[in-house]
């Protein structure tokens, strides 16, 4: 009983580990569950648990065990699927599942190499604050922030003068911010892929991110070597190549394609996942419980017994 | 003892098959591209700081208590070309009652907006914007895109594309009743 039991709690404890894995969400896991349930009310019906006085603590600990699983299948079956928001700067993002507003923060070639935090806002309660990486809970969800490679954009004119850039195919048609929402397959290798539009020059940039992984390989662009780059290829308005308009560009490094100045500041913007789990309270109260349940005549059984006085023995 | 090895067994199992099960099935939301402007309508207007044509530091927050129609363009939009003798003709009919036209040029150096201004006859306030975050901020599909902010600095409607003249009056109108 108490293996069942305890293989179900961890089963469930993994949910807190695993944050976000859509395994959770699936019917293998849900079965798993159940079986644990089955297998631990089978054992303790054998062991006469439910009739028996002296086994009350194995039923308590029982008890404690079938309110985690519960807990634990009731996220895994009815809580939503796993969800990463990804937003531009300064928008703001609805979570109508958990009634909060979710604030992307501002971005800009300085700030964009710098972990900045999501803040979350609820009616009538405080303000958190989600650092990458950290995890908050808000009811039975776990809030994370995601930093994501993403890439500040700035272009200039012959003339030195900033111009627009859009982002047609982009939800977030006026960011500067490339947020990579795409992977392409290129010889073999899947990478970040993004564009953005000049408007102004009826010009369209495609852009590929390369991790220092990748460019440790690179031949011909030797000045790459190790560091993260993009490669910024140049079209016109109607997606025709531009012969020779073409470059590999390290963050923060200029690159002159046809008669536009392109400097792309790469680092990390963060996007926020919404995994369900289980309530963290009952979770904690029902594996204390059970372990209490199983821990209490383990204690009591070991505790010595009183010494016999020689008086006593006549 | 048996029961021990059989929860350890179990438990480095469970962990193995989780760890391992691809994270692909993950719902990743950009957005959807659903509403654009429009949906931010109840909503508090962000404000970014910007700078006049005169370098002048300056920001939507400073408008409170007015009614802004702010509207996102840039030099090369030929719908927002057009739009701009409309705005010119609001600001000059609304000013006595406490509308304000802001224009709010998207990633253009102040250079480009103030020879398009002059050369048009736009006296309305330009702002420059040149990291484009009103644009970001306010879900801009495409240019020109227009806010309507009341007095407590709530935007009232959003609307993608170019206003007609009677458009623009409907929508002041009611942002100065609200």
């Amino acid at each position: 009983m108490a293996a069942s039991a305890a293989l179900g709690i961890a089963a469930v404890g993994a949910q807190f580990v695993f944050i976000g894995n859509s395994f959770f969400h699936t019917w293998q896991y849900a079965a798993m569950l159940a079986l644990c349930a089955v297998f631990a009310l089978r054992y303790a019906a054998r062991a006469n648990v439910f009739g028996d006085p002296h086994e009350r603590p194995a039923l308590v600990a029982l008890m404690g065990a079938f309110l985690v699983i519960a807990g634990g299948l009731t996220s895994g079956l009815l809580g939503a699927d796993t969800q990463t928001i990804v937003r531009s700067p300064g928008v703001v993002a609805p979570i109508p599942d958990i009634e909060a507003a979710a604030f992307f923060p501002i971005a800009d070639a300085d700030s964009i190499g710098r972990p900045t935090p999501i803040l979350i806002r609820r009616r009538g309660r405080p303000e958190l604050t989600l650092v990458p990486g950290q995890a908050r809970y808000i009811g039975a969800s776990i809030l994370t922030s995601v930093p994501r490679v993403a890439a500040y954009v700035e272009v200039h004119d012959d003339r030195g003068n900033h111009v627009t850039i859009t982002q047609p195919s982009n939800v977030s048609f006026l960011s500067p911010v490339m947020l990579f929402m795409r992977m392409e397959d290129i010889e073999g290798k899947r990478l970040p892929a993004d564009s953005f539009a000049v408007p102004a020059a009826h010009r369209i940039v495609r852009v590929l991110y390369f991790s220092p992984k990748q460019t440790a390989n690179f031949k011909s662009a030797a000045s790459v070597s190790g560091k993260e780059a993009l490669l910024l290829a140049m079209t016109d308005d109607r997606g025709a190549v531009m012969r020779g308009q073409i470059a590999v560009a390290l963050s923060g490094q200029e690159v002159k394609l046809d008669r536009l100045r392109i400097r792309a500041t790469i680092g990390r913007y963060p996007a926020l996942s919404i995994a369900s789990a289980p309530l963290p309270l009952p979770f904690t109260l029902g594996t204390l419980v059970f372990l209490g349940g199983l821990l209490v005549p383990l204690m009591i059984i070991r505790k010595p017994l009183p010494a016999v006085a020689p008086e006593a023995v006549k | 003892m048996r029961n021990v090895l059989f929860i350890a067994i179990a438990l480095i199992i469970v962990y193995a098959v989780v760890a391992l099960y691809p994270a692909a099935r993950q719902v990743t939301s950009d957005g959807g591209g659903g509403g654009g402007p429009s949906r931010l309508a109840g909503a508090p207007a962000m404000s970014f700081p910007a700078k006049r044509l005169d370098g002048t530091p300056d920001a939507l927050a400073n408008y409170r208590g007015k009614v802004v129609v702010l509207n996102l363009w840039a030099s090369w939009c030929p719908p927002c070309v057009q739009e701009m003798p409309d705005l010119e003709r609001l600001q000059r009919a609304y000013a006595s009652r406490g509308v304000v036209v802001i224009g709010v040029d998207q990633g253009e150096s102040a250079k480009t907006a103030q020879n398009f201004a002059r050369a048009r006859g736009v006296t309305f306030r330009i702002l420059i914007d040149e990291d484009q975050r009103y644009g970001g901020a306010y879900s801009a599909v495409g240019l020109p895109t227009t806010m309507i902010v009341d007095r407590s600095g709530h935007i009232v409607r959003g609307v993608d594309g170019a206003l007609t003249y009677a458009q623009m009056q409907s929508l002041v109108q009611t942002a100065l009743k609200s």
